[in-house]
């Protein structure tokens, strides 16, 4: 597995792919507190987006929580393109050759993508970080608590960031493998986070309480109206298993004829 | 012969064998891919597996690297068992279905990929550029590469383990003739060096200057294995004649029929079914007045002995 993992992380450390993911996530984290900071106003302390709020010891980490919907398209997206790449280049019969052990390459590829995703969360949140703490006084809103008494909402909601990335790009993981094509596996995968589980949960609020992307958005929030945060992170982490093992029973039975 | 049956020139067990399978079948849905096919490779030989396109040759090549599971059957690639690939393929290179890369990486990048899956040393790389002449454009994209430039990557990354066995699957597939001499040249040198190299192609005019044994599949059936030269020499020698006019082929017909042999008149001359009744029919022709002015015996080209194998069906 450790060969599978530092082969694809050969690919992945190529300034093109390493700086481009990260790039992307550093710059919409840069947009999300630009736009929570632009949209921040005296309104009352349980408002979303208010001075009084975002004073608050967490109030950094709900700035983190409103982009859990671009770190799941992101962390589905990254482990959809790198799993079903190398069925549409034709790549996967050379790496099977060299790796025959099937779970061993797919756990070693698995895991250096979600690595790069998880690294990535973690370098935009620290940026996001280094942002909001320049341009909050500028808006009035006191940070002396994010890292204070705050730190732990902070740290935990960074946690959870990760959590939810993983969760995500396993998701697109398993997609990618029963697809076999970049394409549908990322637009199937994008349309159903968003979207469809959207509107079902919408229509039939129960059913929400089910659906995987809707309990990583869960965690990310630490509990919200749809899934409690231990329900959400139960839930999660069992969908994630169900589809680590449908995903690798897949892979490793299925024939390789591309 | 029947046009299907296994025709193999030598016993498959008196063989010392780099792939050996028996009854090896794959199925999909209700179709037989490749059916109870008992293949024989020599050690240490070029083996040509020649058959028309959908014969069964690739699905049987993956078979063989681990890719797809047989339906039933089994088999042996360098003493090591089809159900455990991982117990042989350190062992073989591979090029199936053209060369597959890595479009935005550089060809060494390419390699450096695999070459760190497989657990070969960084410098074994350079090694298979350096044989494959393609250092000088090694740090390219291989979007940017031309088709035998591509080739050349893929038996390059074929030779990564310094392999006993290698297996390429039409390797000369859209190279102009300058790159299938070359590749000729490389599956030469690779004899030399010991490997045994089972490589594939639709067209037996390919591999018939530079193979030692064929495996002919039709239909996902072996329709014969054995060295190259046997193929032609099963095939029987016919003979043709001509005489001082055309009116004299009638009757040449005539005289090889009263003998008890099978004669057609083609054109300016008759074929007559067997190359050993010259002399007789000779004799025979002068007895009916007929002077002869060409006997020549005719073997079966190599091409015309796979048609008579494959029941014509090549495509």
């Amino acid at each position: 597995m450790t060969r599978a993992f530092r082969s694809e992380w050969f690919k992945i450390r190529r300034p093109g792919v390493l700086l481009g993911g990260l790039g992307a996530m550093v710059a919409f984290s840069i947009l999300a507190v630009v736009l929570t900071m632009a949209r921040a106003d005296s309104g009352p302390r349980d408002a979303a987006v208010s001075i009084a709020r975002l004073s608050q010891p967490d109030g950094f980490a709900s700035i983190l929580q409103r982009g859990s919907d671009f770190l799941g398209v992101f962390a589905l997206g990254v482990l959809a393109v790198a799993t079903a790449q190398e069925y549409s280049n034709g790549t996967l019969r050379s790496l099977l050759v060299r790796e025959p052990r099937r779970i061993r390459l797919l756990a070693g590829k698995t895991v250096a993508n979600l690595l790069y995703v998880c690294a990535s969360v973690l370098v935009a949140s620290l940026v996001a970080l280094l942002l909001a703490l320049v341009l909050a006084p500028g808006k009035g809103i006191t940070t002396s608590e994010w890292l204070g008494s705050g730190l732990g909402d902070t740290a935990s909601t960074i946690g959870n960031l990760v959590v939810a990335a993983f969760g995500f790009g396993m998701f697109g993981t398993l997609l990618a493998l029963v697809v076999r094509a970049p394409a549908p596996a990322v637009i199937g995968g994008v349309l159903w986070i968003l979207p469809v589980e959207n509107l079902l949960t919408r229509a039939w609020p129960n059913v929400g309480h089910w659906l995987p992307g809707q309990q990583l958005a869960a965690v990310v929030a630490r509990g919200n109206d749809i899934s409690s945060y231990g329900w959400a992170l139960g839930l999660g982490m069992s969908l994630v298993a169900f589809a680590a093992i449908t995903g690798s029973a897949l892979f490793r039975w299925r024939d390789v004829s591309v | 012969m029947t046009s299907l049956a296994i025709a193999t020139a030598l016993a498959p067990a008196a063989v010392d064998a780099a792939i050996r399978t028996s009854a090896l079948t794959k199925v999909y849905g209700s179709r037989r891919v490749v059916d109870r096919a008992d293949l024989v490779v020599p050690r240490g030989s070029i083996s040509g597996f020649v058959g028309p396109n959908g014969a069964g040759k690739t699905t049987t090549l993956r078979m063989l690297l681990g890719l797809v599971r047989p339906t039933e059957g089994g088999g042996e690639v360098l003493g090591g068992s089809l159900d455990e690939p991982r117990g042989y393929l350190p062992r073989v290179g591979s090029l199936i279905e053209g060369p597959a890369f890595y479009p935005t990486l550089s060809g060494r990048s390419n390699l450096r990929v695999l070459a760190t899956l497989g657990g070969f040393a960084k410098a074994r790389v350079e090694e298979v550029l350096e044989i494959v002449e393609l250092r000088d454009r090694a740090g390219d994209h291989y979007r940017t590469y031309s088709l035998g430039m591509k080739q050349r990557l893929g038996v390059a990354a074929a030779l990564l383990p310094q392999p006993e066995l290698l297996v390429l699957d039409e390797p000369t597939n859209g190279l102009d003739p300058g790159g299938i001499i070359e590749t000729r040249a490389l599956l030469r040198r690779f004899r030399e060096q010991g490997m045994t190299v089972f490589v594939s192609s639709h067209l037996l005019s390919e591999l018939e200057q530079v193979a030692d044994w064929l495996v002919l599949i039709d239909k996902g059936r072996l329709a014969y294995q054995g060295p190259i030269g046997d193929l032609v020499d099963r095939s029987k020698a016919t003979l043709l004649v001509a005489g001082e006019s055309a009116a004299d082929l009638e009757v040449i017909a005539a005289v090889a029929r009263r003998l008890g042999h099978g004669a057609t008149v083609v054109d300016s001359h008759v074929r007559i079914d067997d190359a050993s009744v010259a002399a007789e029919l000779n004799r025979a022709a002068m007895n009916a007045g007929v002077t002869l002015t060409e006997l020549t015996v005719q073997r079966a080209s190599l091409e015309e002995s796979f048609l008579a194998v494959t029941g014509g069906l090549q495509s």
